[in-house]
């Protein structure tokens, strides 16, 4: 939350949304949903629950993209983050999060491993990923 | 009106991070809407001009004329502040000059505001340039700037030592730049845009770019801090001081 006047200032200048790559200019940019299955606890079900909504999600021709970010990469994603989940790592960040934002309709689904629960959220707090007002938009 | 202002941004070693704290220092006045110019003194090509191509002019303060073109426009330009990033190893010359045109004098008798961002540099040499720097002063705003953006370790600050120096100068008030990750500093950096303008997501020509999304939200986060230190040290008060009236125009005011 904005704590200054140059907080709210800052926190005033609307980015530039990244356009689809895929999709021609002339085509109305679609909401992407973003899932985060997650849990500080290991063995709770996250990846179970991550596939059967992915599953869910390319029901009927949907499209869906799953991230796998669990220690061992062993969850069904077909984008998974290879090797590690070490997002201490800024190119991985970007690697997850500059695709998450991109706006193509495609559902992301992330199942966030146990071992990775904090460290993404404290980027998801630095690099303001929940309240930055991209595209004039104040929130996701 | 507020009083014409001048801040110089300067550090007698050169890497210390003189034009970063300037650029930041100019996004911060842009977005409190002041009217700003910068003259950069790394002749012939600029650094803070490649990030501010419309605010900045190239000078070499060493030139006489170029002295005029900014001390002797300071009331009739459209900027109410004028900051003056001062290049390694010219800030003890610039300081000296000033004294000399009678600027340090004007300052003093509250016609100018007048501030000083010194960088300083990891060792206790820097230490020594603030005592050399101290008899230029006269009633400057004076600012001591631990820049960490590059990783820097202050680890020869001893605070006995620190505390010494630091007291030589009256009202000096120590602003902390943080540490800006190396990728986003690196990309800005290619970008040549102001750290605004990367937040932003646009090209200097106001074009969208295609910037990494993680690597503006650290931008935006650190500008944050960076601009809450300039809060702290209520940097939007100083600029917006009055000019001091004299007693006997204020007799004469009166009657």
């Amino acid at each position: 939350m904005p704590t200054t006047d140059s907080h709210r200032r800052l926190a005033a200048v609307r980015e530039e949304r990244p356009g689809d790559p895929v999709a021609p200019k002339t085509t109305a940019r679609r909401r992407t949903p973003v899932f985060i299955v997650a849990s500080p606890r290991p063995q709770v079900g996250k990846t179970f629950l991550a596939r059967l909504l992915t599953d869910f999600l390319r029901l009927d021709g949907g499209q869906a993209v799953a991230f796998d970010l669990n220690p061992t990469g062993d969850a069904p994603g077909d984008r998974g983050l290879a090797a590690g989940t070490d997002l201490t790592d800024v190119r991985r960040q970007m690697a997850l999060f500059d695709c998450l934002i991109v706006e193509d309709g495609i559902a992301k689904v992330i199942d966030l491993g146990h071992g990775s629960f904090a460290q993404f959220f404290r980027v998801v707090e630095d690099i303001g990923f929940i309240a930055r007002p991209v595209g004039g938009r104040s929130s996701r | 009106m507020a009083k014409p202002a001048v801040i110089i941004v300067g550090a007698d070693k050169g890497g210390v991070g003189k034009t970063t704290v300037a650029r930041t220092l100019l996004d911060y006045f842009t977005a409190h809407q002041i009217a700003t110019r910068a003259f950069d003194t790394e002749t012939p090509r600029g650094t803070l001009k490649r990030f501010h191509p419309n605010l900045t002019d190239v000078v070499d303060m060493t030139l006489v004329a170029d002295q005029m073109k900014v001390f002797d426009t300071l009331s009739s330009a459209d900027a109410s502040v004028t900051l003056i990033d001062v290049r390694a190893g010219l800030m003890l010359p610039t300081l000296k000059a000033l004294r000399d045109i009678g600027f340090i004098e004007a300052a003093k008798k509250g016609q100018i505001t007048f501030a000083v961002f010194h960088i300083l540099g990891p060792t206790i040499a820097s230490l020594d340039e603030i005592a050399d720097t101290a008899a230029y002063l006269g009633d400057a705003k004076y600012f001591m700037v631990k820049n960490y953006i590059n990783s820097t370790h202050f680890f020869e600050w001893d605070e006995a030592t620190h505390s010494s120096y630091f007291k030589s100068i009256k009202d000096a008030v120590e602003v902390t730049i943080p540490k800006l990750n190396e990728m986003a500093t690196e990309q800005v950096e290619l970008a040549s845009v102001p750290f605004i303008t990367f937040i932003a997501n646009k090209k200097q020509s106001g074009e969208p770019a295609s910037y990494s999304f993680v690597l503006r939200g650290y931008v935006r986060h650190w500008l944050g801090n960076v601009w809450a230190e300039y809060d702290r040290i209520a940097l939007t008060e100083l600029i917006a001081q009055r000019p001091l009236t004299a007693p006997t125009q204020k007799v004469q005011a009166a009657r």
